[in-house]
């Protein structure tokens, strides 16, 4: 029987073994499972930089993400290498490898369990023998895994599509902030129209413009904003804009005030009322009170009263003067009620000043409105609409088109004084609004032979033939006319607002103009 | 002591191929089948060997028994046999004066070595009368029960074709023996060799190699080497793996299995892996001493149902199947 000195040697190189090649195996192991981790999660990254060729992300998504990619990697790093090899373990591996029939396994196990024989001794010997007498080192050679060149070509294509400028690839260095609004040239001069008409309208109710509104409209003229920060900018000057006077109300108020003049003999200020033309009711006024008589002076009296009723809690200025007045023709003191109209007309006319500024200001809101219109759209849908407006314009002139989204948004603002049709691309521009002068051109006239043509149409029963809008060309013939290319003569800048799918507020009249002139007669006659 | 042990190993190997080597001296190939015999030998169990006729099954036996110097009988097992023909029986004697007593007549069970040759042709009631042989060593008649003489060892024949006029041993026989051996055909090279053996005038002749004294010590030693729990495990585990609805059973085996091994075959396994590890210079048994033991010692412990039955699933397809799937320890 072996002494105890040779037992515990002999129990000592087999541990020593086993530890060396649980260490080779713990090493094999988490090279392999860490390689194979690695080299799938490649993917995600991979894709990302596929998917961000295509679509733009802000650096901070593509870092939030990478970031993930790390910590996911770092667990999984972490339960790899926190799962520990036990020595029974290696002793089944170095078996099955160097075909040893389960002798270190149960030599490990004896000598673990603490059994003690003389046939356990000398298996534990014998062991302890063959433990000495393995090459471990050449047993557990270091080798490449196969999986290396794997890991290899992805990590060399991730590197490809992220650090090498190359013409079809879009790295991840180039992430930048998530994308500014760059207004276009036609923006910009939106965007300088709004503050001149605000500017304008601050003169002509005889203050400044805000400093507040300066430094948005600045910001945005500047750009580098965001789409998300130029709408909140563009929705803050909204509301600043909206917190101004109801010009609905105002309407409804001249429309009562003009209702209540209606039944005595002041017709003209009635008609400059409902025309909301006040200069015009301020001069009225004065010619009122410089002709009145003293039967009309009771009838004023009695009117002006009915309109404080009308006008107090609206325009408490205005319904102030109008009791002043009231009362100075209750006294009976000519004099004092002349000034007192006077001073009614005064007070008109500050209104109509304040009016002329509002309007302004509503054609600012309007125009901000657009822009903020022309922000949300999705370009795609801008650009298609764009496309389907030019396609339009070449091959059916003449017939009516439904038009795109933007323009029918751009008949409704630009048709300000206009019937609105509900209709898409419809928008009845030729009815002027009110005070508006049209100036009609010559006619002009083509040279175009019109065919007579029978179109075999099943009218629906109470249908007016001539509420029919026949959509369709010709069948009989082409046209005889002969259309030549013609060369556009349009400046780059030209094109490029023509492109646009707004109109720029300055030509917006123009434009205006220009359909109003065009329109049928018979709608501007009545 | 580490010397004597080897001694002791050694002795056993230089024992067990002398044995061997007598015995192919007369039998041609078959060293699974005399490795196998050896081994049950070894092991304290009994053998059934299964094979056509003239495979040389009964020959085999007879040359076992004519190299141990052991006391070999033999049974051949027919319908009419009844069990006092085998265990033997009281007779009436008469003394000098006339006086008269019962003495009991031992049957061929009492030898070293039994041959029960095609025992499937006995009645359930004669196999069953070698019942207490095989597991106590002992034979009862009437009030007494009688020792048999250690080492005992029944090898048993049975013919598969011949199923007519056969009574399929009872699973409590089956279980009895320690490995159930198939005896194949021989190969051309094998056949050459017989015919040159046997159609000359003299047959080869083998001598006595190994006493009964000196099988006991081997069995001794063979029952010293030790096995260390996880190889158990496994040996238990593959146990486990032929019992349908079990944790480790495989799909076929659910679907053709009506019992699985029993732990009688557990014990065959190791004790084989025992023997095996020392014919392999190894002092520990080793799962492939143990998987080398699963197929002759679980073919005819797995008893198919009735869908197995039907479709002739040969219990042998079962085992490759569960030693397949069956894991190793630290695997």
């Amino acid at each position: 029987m072996p002494d105890s000195q040779s037992r515990t040697t002999d129990r000592t190189c087999i541990v020593r073994t086993l530890t060396h090649i649980a260490r080779r195996l713990r090493f094999a192991r988490v090279t392999r499972e860490l390689l194979q981790g690695f080299t799938l999660s490649l993917i995600l990254p991979i894709a990302l930089s596929v998917f961000y060729r295509f679509v733009e992300m802000s650096r901070a998504v593509v870092f939030v993400f990478l970031g993930l990619w790390v910590l996911g990697l770092a667990g999984y790093a972490f339960t790899v290498l926190a799962r520990k090899e036990t020595l029974l373990d290696a002793a089944g591996a170095v078996d099955r490898k160097a075909d040893l029939h389960d002798e270190l396994t149960t030599a490990y196990w004896f000598q673990q369990a603490g059994r003690s024989s003389s046939w356990i001794a000398l298996q534990l010997h014998r062991a302890a023998s063959t433990a000495a007498n393995l090459d471990v080192d050449r047993l557990y050679a270091w080798s490449m895994p196969r999986r290396a060149r794997t890991t290899g070509g992805l990590l060399a294509l991730l590197l490809v599509l992220n650090l090498l400028p190359l013409p079809w690839t879009r790295g991840w260095l180039e992430a930048g902030p998530p994308p500014v609004v760059e207004f276009t040239a036609a923006d910009q001069m939106l965007l300088s129209e709004i503050e001149r008409m605000l500017a304008d309208a601050a003169v002509a109710q005889g203050t400044e413009l805000s400093p507040e509104i300066r430094e948005l409209l600045a910001e945005l003229r500047q750009g580098r904003l965001t789409q998300d920060q130029a709408l909140s900018e563009l929705e803050k000057l909204q509301t600043i804009l909206d917190s101004q006077l109801d010009s609905v109300e105002f309407d409804e108020l001249m429309a009562d005030i003009a209702n209540t003049l209606a039944s005595t003999n002041a017709e003209a200020l009635a008609d400059a009322l409902s025309d909301r033309d006040l200069e015009r009711a301020a001069e009225e006024l004065r010619k009122l009170a410089d002709q009145m008589t003293e039967v009309e002076q009771e009838q004023l009296q009695a009117v002006l009263e009915q309109m404080v009723e009308q006008t107090e809690g609206r325009l408490e200025d205005l319904a102030e003067e109008l009791a002043s007045a009231a009362e100075k023709f209750a006294e009976g003191d000519e004099a004092e009620a002349r000034q007192a109209m006077e001073e009614l007309a005064q007070e008109l006319e500050q209104i109509a000043q304040q009016r002329q500024g509002q309007e302004m200001r509503e054609a600012a809101a309007q125009s901000l409105q657009q822009l903020q219109q022309a922000l949300t759209e999705d370009p795609n849908q801008l650009q298609a609409a764009q496309e389907e407006m030019a396609s339009g314009d070449q091959t059916a002139a003449g017939t009516p088109q439904s038009g795109p989204p933007n323009q029918d948004a751009m008949s409704v603002q630009v048709g300000e004084a206009g019937a609105q049709s509900s209709e898409k691309g419809q928008g009845d521009l030729s009815v002027p609004g009110a005070g508006d002068e049209i100036e009609y051109g010559a006619p002009t006239g083509l040279e175009v032979e019109l065919l007579p043509e029978i179109m075999d149409l099943a009218l629906p029963t109470g249908d007016e033939p001539g509420d029919q809008l026949i959509d369709q060309p010709s069948q009989a013939e082409e046209s005889k006319l002969n259309y030549e290319p013609v060369e556009p003569t349009l400046t780059y800048g030209e094109a490029d607002l023509l492109d646009e799918d707004t109109i720029p507020l300055s030509y917006r009249d123009l434009v205006k103009r220009y359909f109003q002139v065009i329109g049928p007669r018979g709608q501007h006659d009545h | 002591m580490i010397t004597e042990i080897d001694q002791q190993i050694e002795q056993f190997q230089h024992d067990f191929a002398l044995v061997t080597s007598e015995i192919g001296k007369r039998i041609v190939g078959y060293e699974e089948i005399v490795r196998g015999l050896l081994t049950s030998l070894l092991a304290d169990g009994h053998v059934l060997l299964e094979g056509i006729p003239g495979l040389g099954k009964t020959k085999l036996v007879q040359t076992l028994s004519d190299v141990l110097h052991l006391k070999f009988s033999r049974v051949q097992f027919t319908p009419d046999l009844m069990p006092a023909d085998i265990i033997g029986t009281n007779v009436v004697q008469e003394r000098q004066h006339g006086q008269k007593f019962l003495e009991f007549q031992e049957g061929p069970l009492f030898a070293n070595i039994v041959l029960a040759d095609e025992i499937n042709r006995a009645t359930p009631k004669t196999q069953s009368a070698l019942l207490e042989a095989m597991q106590e060593k002992s034979v009862s008649v009437g009030k007494q029960t009688y020792k048999l003489e250690l080492p005992f060892f029944v090898l048993a024949t049975q013919n598969p074709l011949e199923m007519e006029g056969t009574y399929p041993l009872p699973e409590a026989q089956l279980d009895r023996f320690f490995v159930k051996l198939k005896v194949t055909y021989p190969s051309m090279e094998s056949l050459h060799e017989i015919l040159d053996r046997t159609t000359q005038f003299e047959e080869p002749d083998v001598e006595r190699v190994l006493t009964g004294a000196q099988l006991m010590e081997m069995r001794r030693t063979a029952r010293e080497v030790p096995i260390a729990k996880p190889i158990q495990e496994y040996a238990i585990r593959l146990t486990l793996a032929t019992h349908p609805k079990s944790s480790c059973a495989q799909p076929i085996v659910n679907r053709y299995v009506r019992y699985g091994a029993s732990p009688r075959g557990t014990q065959a396994l190791v004790v084989g892996g025992k023997i095996r590890a020392l014919l392999a210079n190894r002092v520990h048994v080793s799962c492939e001493d143990i998987r080398a033991m699963v197929l002759p010692a679980f073919r005819h412990r797995v008893l198919l149902n009735f869908e197995g039955e039907a479709e002739q699933i040969d219990p042998d397809t079962i085992l490759q199947d569960v030693l397949t799937n069956t894991p190793e320890p630290a695997e």
